[in-house]
């Protein structure tokens, strides 16, 4: 039986791949910005309707490269539950991140939230679109305009999402998105940031290397944050074949959907029908009204070789101080497997599983 | 050849070589072995978060170092930023670091939440002079960050006995003498940890990537509690970790290619007044890779070091200054920072040159270039003449 799990680790036809490391080894240019990189910062770039992506050795180095090229030194506003990863690559740019809770309601970052946590040391927000979900993209960026604060976003799940008119890596100053493997586009390991800002992708641009040759802006620090060419290679490949993994990832949730249907405490959280990667689908559970607790689930669903994931369980709680919103929302989601292997009739099955669990009560 | 100076390629004559020749070594191993190796992880949709191919890439590493543990990582780098950051243990304070080094230096320490301290470096081996960082230390050094170089490593002696009289910790930036030896000891296992890297550039090809060894049992659980845990992304993929598998067992037919080609440079240099290859430190009873050919220029050359890198450059020969200007006179010093004179390192910023070496350089090339270099020495008055004139 499959092992089923959380992480997407779409990989494109190894023809492809073999072909594509045969050229890069023909060419014998490995790294330092070949033409893998600049290929794959345009196509990036095109898929999300921006003007520049700057492709970078992971996300967190993405992070760390895109905040020190938008904040000034001091506290940068950030939703409580942002990913530890997002929380360090701040500390490491000798940031200190302000926690905030987000909206009871739309589990954003809202005026109210952000109000609480401001000080004459803020120097900038990042919000997140939390679980692959563009949210409130506009609402926030008017926040921070209203407080002078340049803003970013931590996109890492929302790579070919979109809301009106405007896809997701075109928001605030700037956007991270991961290229790791458990994301939409794997490049086993990476990160992207995306701007509609020149001076933005300048920064960027010289930031992640040392080199003379590849320096465009002034900027207060840099660091090899360069991406090889065979992660190019790999998320280019990716690109070519990224619609068909979004209708995959759309069969698979709209299966959970479909699964989970009526049962008592139990809600998969809503996803844009029209515009959505579907990559991450979460249950919220109400552990009363459907008569289960998580954790038991958990090693439940486990014995059938299915492993879902708490997507909060990681942050740090010992910091979060009151945000009772998230604190709250850490005890009551739950992951379902979204690897490219866990086909519609899996999750299926797995929502079977679930609704046996809860109708048992 | 070059019959005149009007057949130099900076005067438009031809270049001397048909495809540029860089300075790195660009060594990589077969592509059907890699893809043999590489294709189980693509099945088994295992392409990061310390797979197979990175588990097997510790062990022979740390087998290759004669060290007892290896953590890869992205890139050395981020591996260096890890290591200040853990020894730092939450203080900020300041590293020693050389002036005379890689750009990325200052920079490193910043991101660890620490203020670089630089110091002179010995004119032998290029590295830290234990003497200056003796004077540099003070309360607030959490660290002596010391740069190993391609042509000696550094006083590894001297250095850790200063460090161990004052009670700072001492790690080492090994990534230019990957494979050489200090005391008969194959670098990885000095000071508290070393940091070498997977670049292709560099002796052992990764595409890019890192990796930290040390004895130390309880750093290493901290580096991989902060690379595998949930707040830190510093994993090197596995297909990084296979090529730099297979290069690791390619690497002796790497050093004997690069042996030859630097015995060659040496034929070049000894029969050119004025071009001194630089050698290394007790050569007989050490182990090096002669990735590289460092070259002082001095009198009697006819040419500037400047002059003679634009016109090697112009024949698609990409040799390079050698860490100019130093790092406390550049733009990666921070601005604001007062920073007295090095006269060390000032002085073998203004030189030396590197030349090219590593696999798009053959014997041949390394002839031709010398045979270059003659021209350039005999016409060396007429050459810098011309050159003035172009800049007039």
């Amino acid at each position: 039986m499959k092992r089923l799990e959380v992480g997407q680790r779409n990989v494109p036809q190894w023809s492809v791949i073999d072909r594509g490391f045969r050229d890069i080894f023909a060419r014998r240019y490995f790294a330092n910005n070949g033409p893998m990189v600049q290929e794959l910062d345009r196509a990036v770039a095109r898929f999300s309707g921006v003007d520049y992506a700057v492709s970078v050795a992971n996300e967190m180095m993405a992070m760390m490269l895109l905040a020190k090229s938008l904040f000034a030194p001091g506290e940068i506003v950030v939703p409580a539950y942002l990913s530890p990863v997002m929380v360090e690559a701040l500390v490491w740019g000798g940031y200190t991140p302000a926690f905030a809770d987000v909206d009871p309601g739309t589990w954003r970052l809202s005026a109210e939230t952000i109000r609480k946590v401001l000080t004459s040391r803020t120097t900038g927000i990042v919000g997140a679109h939390f679980l692959g979900r563009l949210g409130e993209p506009f609402e926030l960026e008017r926040i921070a305009e209203l407080h002078g604060l340049p803003l970013l976003f931590d996109a890492s799940d929302a790579l070919g999402c979109s809301t009106g008119d405007r896809r997701a890596g075109s928001f605030g100053n700037g956007e991270v998105f991961s290229l790791h493997e458990s994301s939409l586009l794997n490049a086993a390991e990476g990160g992207c940031v995306t701007t509609r800002l020149l001076d933005v992708s300048n920064k960027m641009r010289t930031m992640r290397n040392f080199h003379l040759s590849e320096t465009f802006e002034k900027t207060p620090l840099r660091m090899n944050g360069k991406m090889a060419e065979s992660c190019a290679m790999l998320a280019l490949a990716g690109l070519a074949e990224v619609d068909q993994w979004i209708v995959r990832n759309r069969e698979r949730v709209l299966a959970y959907e479909a699964g989970l249907q009526g049962l008592a405490g139990i809600r998969l959280l809503p996803f844009d029908r029209a515009a959505s990667n579907y990559v991450r689908s979460v249950i919220e559970i109400d552990e009363a009204r459907a008569g289960l607790a998580i954790n038991e689930l958990v090693s439940v669903l486990a014995e059938e070789n299915v492993f879902p994931k708490r997507p909060l369980a990681s942050i740090d709680v010992s910091v979060l101080g009151d945000a009772p919103v998230v604190r709250s929302l850490r005890n009551r989601l739950l992951e379902l497997p979204n690897s490219a292997v866990v086909l519609r009739e899996d999750a299926t099955r797995i929502s079977g599983l679930i609704a046996r669990r809860c109708a048992r009560v | 050849m070059k019959n005149e100076i009007d057949d130099l390629a900076i005067f438009g004559g031809p270049p001397l070589f048909s495809s540029v020749k860089p300075v790195g070594q660009l060594s990589v191993p077969g592509i059907d072995d890699y893809l043999e190796l590489l294709k189980g992880s693509f099945e088994r949709r295992e392409l990061t978060d310390n797979g197979s191919m990175v588990r097997m890439l510790e062990e022979r590493l740390r087998i290759f170092h004669g060290v007892t543990y290896c953590v890869c990582v992205v890139n050395a780098c981020v591996g260096l930023v890890m290591l200040m950051r853990i020894i730092a243990r939450g203080r900020r304070g300041n590293v020693i670091i050389p002036a005379f080094s890689y750009n990325g230096i200052p920079h490193l320490v910043q991101w660890a939440g620490q203020e670089p301290r630089f110091c002179d470096v010995e004119a032998v081996r290029h590295g830290l002079d234990p003497r200056a960082v003796a004077a540099t230390i003070d309360d607030a050094t959490t660290a002596i960050l010391a740069v190993c170089t391609v042509n000696g490593t550094s006083d590894i002696d001297g250095l850790s006995t200063v460090a161990q009289e004052r009670g700072v910790p001492i790690i080492f930036d090994s990534v230019s003498a990957m494979g050489a030896t200090y005391g008969g000891r194959m670098l990885g296992s000095f000071g508290s940890g070393e940091v070498f890297s997977l670049h292709a550039t560099k002796m052992l090809a990764g595409f890019e990537g890192g990796y930290i060894t040390t004895n130390d049992e309880q750093l290493a659980r901290q580096l991989r509690d902060l690379r595998d845990g949930p707040s830190v992304n510093a994993t090197l993929n596995e297909m990084h970790a296979a090529l730099a598998i297979l290069s690791l067992r390619g690497i002796d037919d790497v050093i004997a290619r690069n042996t030859a080609r630097y015995r060659a440079y040496e034929e070049v240099c000894a029969r050119i007044p004025g071009l001194d290859l630089l050698g290394y430190v007790n050569e007989e009873s050490e182990r090096y890779t002669y990735q590289m050919a460092f070259v002082d220029v001095g009198d009697p050359w006819p040419l500037t070091r400047d002059e003679t890198v634009k016109v090697l450059r112009a024949e698609r020969a990409l040799a390079m200054s050698y860490y100019n200007p130093p790092l406390h006179r550049s733009a990666h010093c921070p601005p604001g920072m007062e920073v007295p004179a090095m006269p060390v390192a000032e002085a073998l910023a203004r030189r030396y040159m590197y030349l090219p070496v590593g696999e798009h350089t053959s014997i041949d090339d390394v002839t031709r270039l010398g045979k270059l270099l003659d021209f350039l020495g005999r016409k060396g008055a007429e050459i810098t003449h011309r050159l003035k004139g172009m800049r007039a």
